[in-house]
């Protein structure tokens, strides 16, 4: 069943800037949907849309199919985790995550109830007289999780809600709330700039840039068939390689590398003989080649910088002007700087942008 | 512990100094009061009481204990000060609240209104035939007619446009209404700029003398700063009258009226001070 449905919504300030172009997103309900893009491409935008809390310049959303552009958010059964976790200091854990059911004057057994059920959920039941100051960073963000918890709302929106916590808390958090959802089975839109969080959380991922968004998908299919170079570049860590190119009949050509393609790709790159395209190459679609390897698409290159992260070893080289980026086992093989090397490339795994469009060739 | 470069040596004493002569300018005068409050007319007269009380004599407190206008007075300025700080108060919370939204339609007109009073106004003659014209030429004129500051309406706008505005949308999407919100965050998040501008309204109100003299003209009606006035006109003339020596000067029973007067802002302070601390809202949001 879908829970929300976003139709043509654009987003105008005053003054003229877009900030959200045309967007169209349906969401079904008990959906874990991230939305993941740079600083300033209208991602916090958009959920404060869904949030109620920026008017919608044109466009339709529809929660379980009824209007909502003009309802308040107090009355659109949403709950939100703030950024900077916007808890109320003046008030304990215990006032905070039992807030928004004072201010609609529940009954104060029921108030009691609720909050330490979500205590119990969010694990917060020794520290319910602590006032926010006294608790740690993650506590903090555990806190506002259980305020929208304990509404019992349909959506949860989370605004970046990790982005303040080190990098094991925000790890550690990152699992917590998968298995909250698991757990709650609510449908959850979750802004992210991280790709790692995107993909290691997202049911589907919405992946937007300057207000447009560049493809919806699977975490799958985002890695595997980018829409466009965008994506192709801002899903996957380390990023992928662009590198561009004439197609000269069955041969790749750029400045440095001469590629044979496989033979299932000519058919779409046909019409882009003796014309320029861009490829995409993940750094793990690189690997040292063994002596008598079959694979003619070897490239001799010498290693610019190497980064050893344990398992991986990250290769940056330069071919012709185009700095790419290859990742190879550490275990298998030990590489200097500066080190002349052969890196053979994964042809079946490539990919092939068109330069105008920027869209991937199917 | 860090050394000290010389000219911060130099600047810390300076600073010292001044605090300290400034503590004094401050504190002399209320010393000085209650000394000449307790201290005999010969000494008193002859110029011998300058710090210390000379000749203890505390008669003046029995006499004020027997003043009927005194303890009206008193109450008076009691309930002046009291309901009108409550409704100043209540109009600048929600006053401040309003213009410190960026919602609010006019809202840079509105704040140019309140600030413009801050420069300029009627003038004494037109505001006092305004309170007369409006039938506010009363106790009730100076409680209600003298509801706002201007000055004390911007702190507190100041104040509440320092709440995160990720807070107001939190509580928006809790669904706290205008008034949760206010009573529920912005007055608890501000505990230390209410305090301040309760303060400066319960003073204001206490010490009120001008517009007190102009409005109240029943005598039951009289605030203390007026009665004290009204006393220091009369008092020589009446202590003159009098056939008997009396042990204690004219001037002593002001004194002891002073002295009464300042009892309700020395008992009061400390509660309030305790608001003046920062930090109310720390750990609320991640800076």
């Amino acid at each position: 069943m879908k829970i929300l449905e976003l139709k043509n919504i654009n987003k105008i300030y005053p003054g003229g800037f877009q900030a959200v172009y045309d967007c169209n997103i349906s969401i079904e309900n008990g959906e874990f949907i991230v939305l993941v893009g740079p600083s300033g491409c209208g991602k916090s935008t958009l959920l404060r849309m869904i949030a109620g809390l920026e008017e919608i310049s044109s466009g339709e959303m529809l929660f379980k199919g009824k209007l909502i552009n003009d309802i308040a958010p107090s009355d659109r059964n949403i709950a939100m985790v703030f950024q900077n976790y916007a808890l109320y200091g003046n008030m304990t854990v215990y006032e905070n995550i039992g807030f928004s059911l004072t201010v609609r004057h529940e009954n104060s057994d029921i108030i009691h109830e609720k909050v330490m059920k979500t205590a119990d959920i969010v694990d917060l039941k020794d520290y319910l007289n602590r006032f926010p100051k006294n608790l740690s960073g993650g506590q903090r963000q555990r806190v506002a999780l259980g305020r929208s918890i304990v509404k019992d709302s349909d959506i949860l929106l989370m605004d970046e809600p990790l982005s303040n916590l080190d990098a094991k808390l925000r790890t550690r958090t990152r699992r917590e709330i998968v298995q909250l959802h698991r757990k709650l089975n609510k449908t959850i839109i979750y802004v992210t700039h991280d790709q790692v969080e995107a993909m290691t959380m997202a049911d589907r991922i919405v992946v937007l840039n300057n207000g447009h968004i560049q493809q919806i998908g699977t975490p799958q299919e985002l890695y595997l068939t980018p829409e466009n170079i965008f994506v192709g570049g801002f899903i996957g860590s380390p990023p992928m390689s662009f590198i561009e190119g004439e197609i000269k009949g069955n041969r790749f050509i750029a400045k440095g590398m001469d590629l044979e393609m496989p033979n299932d790709r000519m058919s779409a790159l046909k019409q882009y003989d003796n014309k320029k395209v861009i490829v995409g190459i993940r750094p793990e679609h690189f690997y040292i080649p063994l002596e008598n390897d079959s694979n003619s698409n070897i490239l001799e290159c010498k290693i610019d910088v190497r980064e050893f992260l344990g398992a991986d070893t990250l290769l940056y080289f330069y071919v012709g002007d185009n700095r790419l980026i290859a990742k190879i086992e550490t275990k298998t093989h030990t590489i200097d700087n500066m080190e002349k090397i052969k890196l053979a490339i994964k042809m079946d795994e490539i990919h092939f942008f068109d330069i105008e469009t920027e869209k991937r060739i199917r | 512990m860090k050394r000290l470069t010389k000219s911060e040596i130099i600047f810390k004493i300076l600073a010292y100094i001044l605090i300290g002569l400034f503590s004094i300018m401050a504190l002399y005068p209320v010393v000085y009061a209650f000394s000449a409050s307790i201290s005999g007319k010969i000494p008193y007269e002859a110029g011998k009481v300058v710090l210390l009380p000379k000749e203890l004599n505390f008669q003046v407190y029995k006499l004020i204990y027997e003043d009927k206008g005194f303890w009206i007075s008193y109450v008076n300025s009691l309930f002046y000060t009291t309901y009108g700080t409550a409704w100043s108060m209540l109009i600048s919370i929600t006053g401040a609240y309003a213009l410190s939204k960026k919602r609010l339609l006019f809202r840079r007109q509105l704040n140019f209104f309140v600030v413009f009073t801050m420069w300029f106004n009627a003038g004494m003659v037109p505001m006092y035939l305004n309170y007369v014209n409006m039938g506010v030429a009363n106790k009730w004129g100076i409680i209600v007619a003298f509801g706002v500051q201007a000055y004390n309406i911007i702190l507190l706008r100041n104040y509440f446009e320092g709440v995160p505005h990720e807070i107001e949308e939190a509580a928006t999407i809790d669904g706290a209404t205008e008034f949760q919100m206010i009573r529920s965050i912005y007055i608890p998040m501000s505990k230390a700029a209410i305090a301040t501008v309760t303060l400066f309204y319960a003073t204001s109100r206490w010490n009120g003398y001008f517009w007190a003299r102009m409005l109240l003209t029943d005598p039951m009606e009289l605030n203390m700063q007026v009665y004290m006035r009204i006393l220091v006109e009369n008092y020589q003339k009446m202590f003159d009258d009098m056939p008997i020596d009396l042990p204690y000067a004219a001037d002593s029973y002001i004194f002891a009226i002073l002295v009464c007067s300042i009892i309700p802002v020395l008992i009061v302070y400390p509660y309030i001070q305790q608001y003046f601390a920062k930090g109310v809202n720390l750990g609320g949001v991640k800076g």
